[in-house]
């Protein structure tokens, strides 16, 4: 016990490194995505083809776009945020910095929400972003612009939370293909019925207080749960 | 309490006490579905409402029961596993997986028969169906990610978090799906409650079919659980012994 | 217990004129109690098969090495 220093001042000086493990590490990360213009780019164009495939594929007749927009732009941004996920943690383990991380003294928790927040500004944000556009497209009732923007913004969060958990699950393994998405999407329906519910029932007049309390709740679970369990599992699947 | 903990750690022990339990529990199985499957074919009233397709909620209700039970069971074995590292316990989730997908499989197809009659179409996005169908999926899930990971250590752990994330998510699926179902529930013909109060002779061969269901369950989990202690273990004396006696 | 519900054999498998649904129910029951039985059983059986031919195969490998390892002591 050669350390006399008072437990207060040990304390601050770990939360102040791990302020600043968690600054760095996100904005590493952002950096590294905006040097790869694509990965920013690619999920918000697969959301847009997407959308613009349901006209294509069902018809261009108004009245029966504006019923299914809600359903038709959530699912969509479901699957784009799917498929943007396979490089939250990849190249990081190929290279080997993921082991580094592991290795770090930080809590893993932080360091990996670090890494799922500066995801999600780079791939769910654009997508959210994008969504009033799409919906006029879709011909969706215009009192429910807001609705759907606020649902979108609480709800992706909360895909990329679970979905990086299915990541980290399937990170080591050498040909993926669909497993991400056999794990995943399961686990995200209840945010996908609460957010496409608020668009639709909005669209009919009711009130969406509760939906947007119940996507909240959610966001809030998966904020405390899903790094745990995304920080176990990549442990499993480093070593 | 201790010792008994990690003597049923012990795949062998387990396999031994396993193997005397188990003509016990086809006994029992073979008497409670006996009495139980007589009773709902022949002695069952008809319902008044739902006529003889009344006698499908005794195939029904005890496996979707049971398929419920499976997701719980799996975390908790995934929990022993990451907690205390025990091997039989991994086991013991990898072949309730399987069960699990079978059961709600079943109870899928036994509810949209069963709704056919009530609801006149073969599928619909009942709150009960679909959460069943939902779960389902999960159970695919667990069983795929165990089937891509080649490390056997590794599997296991990466199953253990999943079922213990999905064990999280299922109730909040379960009420998410009935919220989402209340405005677009589908006028049904006749009302469908197993909760409704009913005589005794209509819910006591009901619980003597779920106790049997039951036993089946204990049944099949046992005899996939050894075969999978078979294969860990073939390296090991006891195992080549037990292959060359039969 | 109440008394058995159907006059004859006709009226049992006609079911009310649910025959389909009921019968099909407890036909899927049966096949998923059978597999789910049996098919543990095949498996258990296979594996002691494989292991017996895997015994044979390794003790005969074992005599060839031994073999070998003779032949290899003569000529020194």
């Amino acid at each position: 016990m050669t350390d006399k220093s008072p437990v207060s001042v040990a304390d601050t000086q770990t939360l102040t490194s791990l302020g600043k493990a968690f600054r760095s590490t996100l904005s590493r990360d952002l950096l590294i995505a905006f040097k790869r213009r694509n990965d920013i780019l690619n999920p918000v164009m697969f959301f847009l083809i997407v959308v613009s495939l349901f006209p294509l594929g069902v018809s261009p007749d108004p009245q029966q776009l504006s019923v299914i927009a809600a359903g038709v732009i959530w699912v969509s941004a479901l699957l784009a945020s799917m498929l943007s996920l396979d490089n939250l943690f990849r190249a990081d383990y190929e290279d080997g910095s993921l082991e580094q991380l592991l290795l770090s003294p930080q809590p893993l928790y932080f360091m990996v929400l670090a890494k799922n927040i500066s995801h999600w500004l780079v791939s769910g944000l654009p997508v959210v972003l994008l969504s009033p556009v799409l919906a006029y497209m879709l011909y969706l009732p215009s009192e429910a612009y807001g609705t759907l923007f606020i649902s979108l913004l609480i709800g992706t969060p909360v895909l990329s939370l679970f979905g990086s958990i299915g990541v980290a699950l399937t990170v080591g393994l050498g040909s993926r293909g669909l497993i991400l998405a056999v794990i995943v999407l399961p686990l995200t329906t209840p945010v996908l019925i609460v957010g496409a519910k608020a668009v639709a029932d909005v669209s009919f007049g009711l009130p969406v207080g509760t939906h947007f309390a119940i996507l909240g709740a959610m966001l809030a679970l998966a904020l405390t749960i899903a790094p745990l369990a995304s920080a176990a599992a990549l442990k499993i699947s480093v070593n | 309490m201790w010792l008994w903990f990690s003597k049923l750690g012990s795949p062998r022990w387990f396999y031994e006490l396993s193997g005397k339990w188990l003509p016990w529990l086809y006994a029992a199985m073979v008497v409670f579905m006996a009495v139980g499957l007589t009773w709902a074919l022949l002695f069952v009233p008809a319902d008044y409402q739902q006529g003889e397709t009344i006698r499908i909620m005794y195939v029904h209700v005890p496996v979707a029961s049971i398929s419920l039970a499976c997701f719980p069971l799996m975390a908790v074995a995934g929990t022993i596993t990451l907690v205390w590292r025990m091997k039989l316990a991994d086991m013991v989730a990898k072949c309730v997986a399987p069960i699990g997908a079978w059961f709600s499989g079943l109870a899928l197809l036994s509810g949209a028969i069963w709704g056919e009659p009530i609801w006149g179409v073969w599928w619909t996005w009942d709150a009960r169906l679909t959460s069943m169908l939902i779960q389902f999926f999960l159970f695919i899930g667990v069983i795929a990610l165990r089937s891509a990971i080649e490390s056997q250590d590794a599997a296991a752990k990466a199953c253990a978090i999943l079922a213990i994330v999905g064990a999280i998510n299922v109730p909040i699926i379960k009420y998410s799906v009935e919220w989402w179902n209340t405005l677009h529930q589908p006028a049904s013909r006749i009302s469908m409650d197993p909760m409704a109060p009913n005589p005794p002779e209509i819910w006591v061969p009901l619980l003597i079919m779920i106790a049997g269901v039951y036993l089946f369950f204990i049944i099949t989990l046992l005899l996939r659980t050894r075969n999978e202690i078979l294969v860990r273990e073939r390296r090991s004396k006891w195992v080549q012994d037990l292959v060359r006696k039969g | 217990m109440s008394e058995i519900q159907f006059n004859s054999l006709a009226e049992f498998l006609q079911m009310g004129g649910y025959a389909v649904h009921v019968w099909l129910v407890y036909l899927s029951f049966a096949v998923f109690i059978g597999y789910n039985l049996l098919s543990p059983r095949f498996s258990r059986q296979q594996f002691i098969r494989t292991q017996k031919r895997r015994a044979v195969r390794d003790a005969e490998e074992r005599q060839r090495m031994e073999k070998s390892a003779d032949t290899t002591d003569d000529r020194q």
